[in-house]
């Protein structure tokens, strides 16, 4: 331990993981610094992916390593990005405390929503997951004189981070900032889920009634990754109204929702990359698929996840994976 | 220790167990056979509250833990290794183990000592071990619970005898422990009846011998009445 760097230490993934990895995981974080300075026109792009891989990370939490499937999670998004707005408008627009402010109360309605919904799984979960993002979207667009209502929320503005840094027109400040914050929950989330917290989670995932036997309190545990999940979600929102200067009501919508499950899904869930796979895949293909054809994109983008549902069913990460194993079996031979 | 008074239980509207008594002190042993089907796995169930109770009580030390959920009983010192293994297959051996720790005497270094096997896979994934090696992880995984009582489902059941042996030897290491109660539900009758000193036998969830294990295997008209052929054909060692 002692030759190693803080920063690498930090940097590397746990013990046991193998060296093509380990590099593999220093050259991402390492290539995402160099964005700004390689491809400046892209730095913007570049920020809303950081800040969408860091909501497909906080739902992975759920859906990957603990086995709650939502169709909600934009609600606890949404919350952080409204509450980081509104509090912009009307008492701080200090970056760090409206993000701490942000994940707190997605974290606080995550612990509310989760203490009833997490009562049940499956099928009722997902519905009551739906029915509670339904109810903040539209209480959103009722209080529409502090929310904007379908306006939006407008002339959302922020003072320079740590009082120095301004938020450029070129995107650099909030790009860095939103990276540092991912990088921080990808640490945090990393840890976690090599925890034997994070193995009970795993645990429930694969059998609860197991989990139940070696006296795992499953509720507690479920709810704990929930609020957890919950936060880091409300810290992307933030993050989004930060960054963007904007909060839209389509940040609680069912479509963000179901939009970060794909993403998800596309990279492989329950991976801990898969998120910083699935979300630059999804955004480029909308982009491209855009351009092509923007009446009917949407009818591409259902193309892809048919094909990648069906015949890639762990994402690109599990396809990888299976092909590595393949290639390890057929060199054994 | 352990005290069952009257116990009828099952899963929704199946009634399996009947007014089932049994009890167990400290440190005990306790052999449970019956034929196939006879509610041998529900008992243990029930006792881990995996079933529901309809009827009875359930008293575990001073306490009664009818009512308690499944993690509070295996909190209050009971161990249960299932007949299907249950062992994650996302997670190695070693998380296997250590996600189900709890202070006490029993600790990692303590299991692998009882079962080398699995010290040697403990970077393996749950699913890359042999069915034998999943038995043992998963009476490790209880184990590491340090419970009072372990529940033990059909622990030998489709291993290879070699297998058999090696857990064997380490059930007589934990009954030489001598504070961990055991009760050991067992299609291989003279194993069970060779391991326990007292036994009862189940027929359609009810308790139809309880007893000195010598005494049924020294009357096998007996034992063929309560066991039938099919627990004569398993009988080994």
């Amino acid at each position: 331990m002692t030759d190693r760097s803080t920063a690498a230490i930090l940097l590397l993934p746990p013990d046991g993981v193998s060296g093509t990895r380990k590099a593999l995981s220093m050259s991402l974080w390492l290539a995402a610094l160099a964005i700004p300075t390689l491809v400046p026109g892209y730095t913007p792009l570049a920020n809303q992916m950081v800040v969408m891989i860091l909501f497909a990370l906080s739902l992975d939490l759920l859906v990957g390593f603990t086995g709650i499937v939502t169709l909600g999670h934009a609600a606890l998004f949404g919350t952080g990005a409204y509450t980081a707005g509104i509090l912009a408008l009307r008492l701080t627009n200090d970056p760090l405390i409206t993000a701490l402010c942000g994940m707190a109360a997605a974290a606080l309605v995550g612990l509310v929503t989760g203490s009833c919904m997490l009562r049940t799984k499956g099928l009722a979960f997902l519905v009551l997951s739906l029915a509670a993002a339904f109810m903040l979207h539209e209480l959103a667009n009722m209080a529409s004189s502090v929310t904007g209502g379908d306006d939006g929320l407008q002339g959302v503005s922020f003072s320079p981070l740590l009082g120095v840094f301004e938020f450029d027109f070129r995107g650099h400040t909030a790009f860095y900032y939103s990276l540092a914050c991912l990088f921080a929950a990808f640490l945090l989330v990393r840890r976690v889920v090599n925890s034997p917290f994070g193995w009970s989670l795993r645990g429930i995932r694969e059998n609860d009634g197991r989990m139940r036997a070696i006296g795992c309190p499953i509720y507690a545990r479920r709810l704990a990754a929930y609020v957890m999940s919950s936060a880091l979600a409300g810290l992307a929102g933030a993050l989004q109204a930060q960054t963007t200067q904007f909060v839209a009501l389509n940040s609680l919508s069912l479509e963000l929702s179901g939009d970060v499950l794909i993403m998800l899904i596309l990279g492989g869930s329950g991976r801990l990359y898969g998120a910083f796979v699935g979300v630059p895949l999804f955004m480029f293909a909308q982009d491209l698929l855009a351009k092509e054809d923007p009446a009917n994109w949407y009818l591409g983008q259902g193309l892809i996840l048919m094909v990648m549902t069906l015949f890639v069913p762990g994402g690109v990460l599990g396809l990888v994976e299976r092909l590595r194993r393949n290639l390890g079996r057929g060199g054994r031979r | 220790m352990l005290r069952l008074e009257g116990v009828t239980a099952g899963y929704g509207h199946t009634v399996i167990l009947e007014g089932v008594d049994l009890s167990l002190p400290p440190g005990g042993l306790l052999a449970v056979l019956g034929r196939n089907g006879v509610g041998k796995s529900t008992l243990m169930k029930t006792i881990v509250g995996q079933t529901r109770l309809r009827q009875g009580d359930i008293r575990f030390g001073s306490e009664t833990i009818s009512g308690q959920p499944s993690y509070r009983r295996s909190r209050m010192g009971i161990g249960y290794v299932p007949q299907t293994r249950d062992v994650f297959p996302s997670l190695t051996v070693e998380e296997n183990l250590r996600i189900a720790a709890r202070p006490g005497k029993w600790t990692i270094e303590r299991v692998f000592e009882l079962f080398p096997n699995l010290s040697a896979r403990r970077g393996n994934k749950g699913t890359e071990i042999s069915g034998g090696e999943q038995q043992m992880l998963s009476i490790g995984r209880a184990l590491m619970g340090n419970p009072s009582l372990l529940l033990l489902d059909e622990p030998m059941e489709g291993l290879a005898p070699v297998i058999v042996e090696q857990l064997l030897e380490a059930f007589h290491a934990l009954r030489r422990d001598g504070d961990l109660a055991l009760i050991l539900v067992e299609q291989y009758v003279n194993l069970a009846l060779n391991f326990s000193p007292t036994t009862i036998v189940l027929d359609r969830g009810r308790v139809v011998f309880s007893g000195d294990s010598e005494r049924l295997r020294n009357d096998q008209v007996l034992m063929a009445d309560l066991i039938g052929a099919g627990g004569q054909s398993k009988a080994r060692h």
